[in-house]
């Protein structure tokens, strides 16, 4: 029986600007399973990252629930949310979000001192995320100093070191080129062989067939659920 | 907390630019308070350090309707009230005076406190070697007797520990050493080497001499007993005794009543004005250079605004933010305290320049570990208080926006603008405060600096001598110094003129005393005594002064030796009395008594009006001057006028007292123009410093305004490339950035101006001349400042022109 994870129940997102309502995301069901691996496919400007945004808490629904391991999340405060984040979620952006000013070490580290973990613990974290990326040689070194493909590795290294509940990955390629796409593409695949949860925003068909199940968004409206044979 | 500390660090040192404008700017502004602070803290304070220094009150009687008395207290007054004011446990009274000290040939004039039995135990001090005086020793036939300084213990007397066994010649007379003080003794601002008994005789206890003030009265409140109260019990004495005055009905009309004061806060009184107003200036400055940080901050926080979404999104709570800004603000506030501490211990120093030791407990004023501290905890409050609108900064807005922001014009950066444009307004609207209040005191310095003195100061030399009580008991003895003294004076090359007072202008010496002039009616409105200046006056005083003589003659030598009294007034005097003219020939008695008993004095001549006490004295108070035989007066002031600089005929004059007297010695020599000067000292002071916090101010908001132009021209790089490419010419970019600009200067001096209208006010007391809403002032200011917001302005407006449409428009 799978276990539910994520599950949205008429979400709608509206944004208020210069009093004209933009819908973003209207009357959203969405239910993920633990260990599901789905992408969130459709045009630009369909609502895929508002809906990532909600599902990571960096943004509220307008309406509706959101059950985060049967939890409702829409009404905890900023700090409840920022533990969940930091202990359940792990985010892979597009832009790869490192802080230029930290080291590799450093930016992977960075959610656990969050949380009060000591020291040595961090350590053997970070060095094993860091080794399931491959990028353990590279722990000194600042991110302007590796290549976009490097970068993106260590943002998964740093989405993966706290144990993530599910990893949200917003467009992972899309600052990629293809050979370095595809590399990162192996990799969350590998992951989610391993167990992990993913959820992934794309706009490119190409890589949203690396997943189980594509929820496909158009104007804010799920308009299709297509599963995949070979995940 | 320490990952914050590390990262902050590393950040600091990675923006050198950002982090020196910081680090300048808070030591500056750090440093600017702690100088301020440390004189405020010596002066205002810190108590005095005496056990129980809040129990120590000081009372004097004041004569309001008679203004041109000075307060003070007498020797009566420490008789007729001792042990009878139950709410004091003890009274003192202390004459501050001078003293001719040491052997013949090697004397020198030093300070002496004339103190009674009770003084020291008063103050709770007890002498380190030996006894304090007894009552016994309170007459001039026992009085022989002295207590030595510490100080003076150790550098006349080599600290020798069987002192109290040896003498110390004062006046000529030998005294036996009693006691020895402890170390660092001073009563309030005066520090002397040596203490003898205030002794009297019993006509200078009695009623008659109760309102011969000159002396400092000090007590000490009973346990359990509050001022209210000590004043209530003096109060009830006054009343009882006044009737047993002579002149009681005239003391009545004076308004004359008994003030009781706590001991330090009356005699810092004077100063508190101004010292208040520069330690709200350096606040003021302080203020400023904060916004400046904060601003600096939020552009910063600005460009970190997607570091810090990320981090947020990592889990970061409010807590790790804040602590990151904490991190940073806190780093910056110690460092930056820690050079200002630097800048205060210079600063310090500076005001050692300045003369702050004039002030009323200004030798108190040093850099020590309570100023450092008080710095150190200051500078974490500053810390504090701009971490506060950062992280609120950084804690607001959405998370998915400023994820997404890749450009730098996101909605965050507009907010960002704003804030810093308030903090502009606020930081011209400070700095037109401050700028206003400096150009009030250097206007009000001017105006007194342009004040005639009523002489000519120039090639004037001046310097002090007492006479030994010892060495000058006859009227001859008078003579013979006088007249052995002036002829070498005069024989020295250069001198043109020489003489002697009693008082000279601007000295702080002068005396002043009731006169009675027969047949004159006071003015109606309730005019009663009237208190003049009286100085004695020997040789040539108004020549060498340059004392201009309006009428009649100048006293003449034979007029020392006068069986009838002559006299001459200044014009102040004579107008006053003689408004129509014809003063010489009429008389003036010191004192109300007109009876055969009290000789008058006959004018002879009527000389220009001198400002004796300041140059800034409203009005003055009219002088008589009279020959130096009237009294046995002991304390006079050599005056001679050289052709040569005074400076140069200094020591030559103090060969010259030397060899008229061996006993006699000259001491604190200084040109007249350099007292002129002196006066003007603390005035000058005050206006140098509000001058430079008001040009720290000015360079600080210069600062602000250029930052914030040039921080909205680069906002705006992308729309200005999209201006020029649609044919906006230069002076239209120009335009808008200048538009922005002197937007901000105008709210910014709009509400300066009412700020200042508000706070001016405020400082009246220390202004000569000039109102504290001087329009002339407000208008120079707001000039000077939109003059500079324009400057700050013109780089930025320049880049703007200069911007290239093509690259503009790709770099979005």
């Amino acid at each position: 029986m799978p276990q539910s994870l994520l599950k949205l129940d008429n979400v709608t997102k509206v944004f208020l600007t210069d009093e004209v309502e933009t819908h973003a995301l209207s009357g959203i069901h969405l239910e993920i399973n633990k260990g599901e691996y789905v992408a969130i496919a459709g045009p630009s400007g369909c609502g895929k990252s508002t809906l990532l945004s909600i599902l990571g808490l960096l943004d509220t629904p307008t309406e509706g629930t959101y059950l985060l391991n049967d939890r409702p999340v829409q009404g905890l405060t900023p700090a409840e949310r920022a533990r969940i984040r930091n202990r359940q979620i792990g985010f892979i952006f597009q832009s790869f979000n490192l802080i230029g000013d930290l080291s590799v070490y450093e930016n992977v580290e960075l959610p656990l001192t969050y949380r009060g973990m000591p020291a040595s613990d961090r350590k053997a974290r970070v060095e094993e995320a860091l080794e399931k990326v491959g990028m353990a040689h590279r722990a000194k070194h600042v991110p302007s100093q590796l290549s976009g493909g490097q970068q993106q590795r260590v943002a998964v290294a740093r989405a993966l070191a706290g144990y993530p509940a599910v990893l949200l990955a917003d467009e992972p390629t899309g600052n990629l080129d293809s050979k370095n796409g595809d590399a990162v593409m192996e990799l969350l695949h590998s992951l989610h062989r391993a167990g992990s949860t993913i959820l992934m925003v794309t706009h490119d068909t190409r890589f949203a067939r690396h997943a189980q199940r594509t929820v496909h968004l158009f104007d804010g409206r799920v308009v299709e659920e297509s599963v995949e044979e070979k995940a | 907390m320490f990952s914050d500390i590390r990262f902050a660090c590393r950040q600091l040192i990675k923006n050198p630019g950002f982090t020196a404008t910081s680090l300048i700017t808070l030591a500056l502004c750090i440093g600017a308070n702690l100088v301020i602070f440390a004189v405020v803290d010596a002066i205002l304070v810190r108590p005095l350090p005496f056990p129980r220094a809040g129990r120590l009150v000081t009372m004097y009687y004041v004569y309001p309707k008679l203004p041109s008395a000075s307060p003070g207290a007498s020797t009566t007054n420490y008789y007729e009230r001792r042990a009878k004011i139950p709410a004091l446990s003890s009274l003192a009274a202390i004459d501050e005076n001078t003293s001719v000290i040491g052997e013949s040939g090697s004397t020198s004039i030093e300070r002496l406190g004339r103190v009674t039995s009770e003084f020291f135990s008063t103050l709770g001090v007890a002498p380190l070697l030996g006894r304090a005086f007894t009552d016994a020793e309170m007459t001039y036939q026992t009085d022989h007797v002295a207590i030595l300084s510490y100080e003076y213990w150790r550098s006349a007397y080599g600290a020798d520990p069987k002192v109290l066994g040896r003498s110390i010649r004062r006046d000529g007379v030998m005294c036996a050493i009693v006691g020895v003080l402890p170390p660092s003794f001073r009563f309030l601002s005066f520090q002397a080497p040596v203490y003898v008994p205030l002794s009297s005789e019993e006509a200078e206890r009695n009623v008659g001499s109760r309102h011969s003030v000159g002396k400092v009265l000090i007590g000490r409140m009973a346990d359990g007993s509050q001022l209210a109260d000590v004043q209530a019990q003096i109060d009830a004495l006054d009343i009882q005794i006044a009737p047993q005055f002579a002149e009681a009905k005239l003391v009545a009309d004076a308004g004359t009543h008994t003030v009781v004061a706590p001991l330090q806060a009356d005699h810092v009184a004077p100063v508190r004005p101004m010292l208040v107003l520069l330690q709200a200036a350096a606040l003021f400055l302080l203020l400023i250079g904060c916004i400046n940080l904060v601003n600096l901050l939020l552009v910063r926080a600005t460009n970190r605004a997607k570091e810090l979404a990320i981090r947020r999104t990592l889990g970061a709570g409010q807590r790790h933010i804040v602590s990151g800004v904490m991190a940073e603000t806190m780093i910056l506030a110690v460092v930056g305290a820690v050079l200002g501490l630097w800048v205060g211990a210079v600063g310090i120093r500076f005001l050692g320049i300045l003369g702050v030791d004039q002030l009323p407990l200004g030798a108190e004023v040093a850099f020590n570990g309570r100023i450092a501290v008080t710095a150190l905890l200051g500078a974490a409050v500053v810390g504090a208080c701009v971490s506060v609108p950062i992280a609120w900064f950084n804690l607001r807005g959405g998370l998915a926006l400023a994820l997404k922001s890749e450009s730098r014009g996101g909605t965050a950066d507009v907010a960002a603008l704003r804030l810093r444009r308030g903090f502009i307004v606020a930081q011209i609207a400070l700095a037109f405060v401050l700028l206003t209040g400096a150009g009030l005191l250097g206007t009000s310095l001017r105006r007194a600096m342009a004040v005639s003195p009523g002489f000519r100061p120039d090639h004037v030399i001046t310097g002090q001598f007492n006479l030994t009580w010892n060495g000058y008991r006859t009227l001859d003895t008078f003579h013979t110094f006088f007249d052995r003294l002036f002829e070498r004076t005069r024989a020295l090359p250069g001198v043109s003129a020489v003489g002697a007072a009693t008082s000279v202008p601007l000295a702080g010496l002068t005396g002043g005393d009731v006169m009675t002039v027969p047949g004159y009616t006071p003015a109606s409105g309730g005019e009663g005594l009237l208190v003049h200046d009286q100085i004695g006056v020997a040789g040539d005083y108004f020549e060498a002064m340059g004392i201009p003589l309006r009428s009649g003659r100048f006293l003449e030598p034979a007029d020392a030796g006068l069986d009838h009294q002559v006299g001459l007034v200044d014009e102040a005097f004579a107008l006053h009395y003689w408004p129509g003219g014809g003063a010489v020939g009429k008389q003036v008695y010191l004192g109300t008594d007109t009876g055969p008993d009290n000789k008058p004095f006959t004018i002879v001549g009527v000389v220009g009006t001198v400002k004796q006490a300041g140059l800034t004295e409203h009005k003055a108070r009219g002088t008589l001057y009279f020959p130096f035989s009237r009294e046995y007066l002991r304390k006079y002031v050599l005056v001679a006028r050289t052709q040569l600089t005074p400076d140069s005929v200094a020591n030559t004059l103090v060969k010259v007292v030397r060899e008229a007297d061996p006993d006699v010695t000259l001491s604190d020599l200084r040109s007249m123009e350099v007292r002129v000067s002196d006066s003007l000292s603390t005035r000058r002071s005050t206006a140098l410093m509000a001058g430079i916090f008001a040009a720290s101010a000015l360079l600080l908001a210069t600062i602000g305004i250029y930052g914030v132009m040039a921080y909205a021209v680069a906002q705006r790089t992308r729309e200005f490339g999209v201006r020029i490419a649609l044919g906006a010419r230069e002076l239209d970019v120009l335009r808008l950035v200048f538009v922005e600009g002197v937007r901000l200067a105008a709210v910014g001096l709009a509400a300066g101006m009412l700020l200042a209208l508000l706070l001016t006010r405020y400082m009246s007391s220390l202004l000569y001349g000039v109102g504290s809403n001087d329009p002339l002032a407000f208008a120079g200011v707001a000039a000077l400042i939109a003059l500079v917001a324009c400057l700050a302005c013109l780089l930025p407006a320049r880049r703007a022109t200069r911007v290239d449409p093509v690259v503009a428009l790709r770099a979005e």
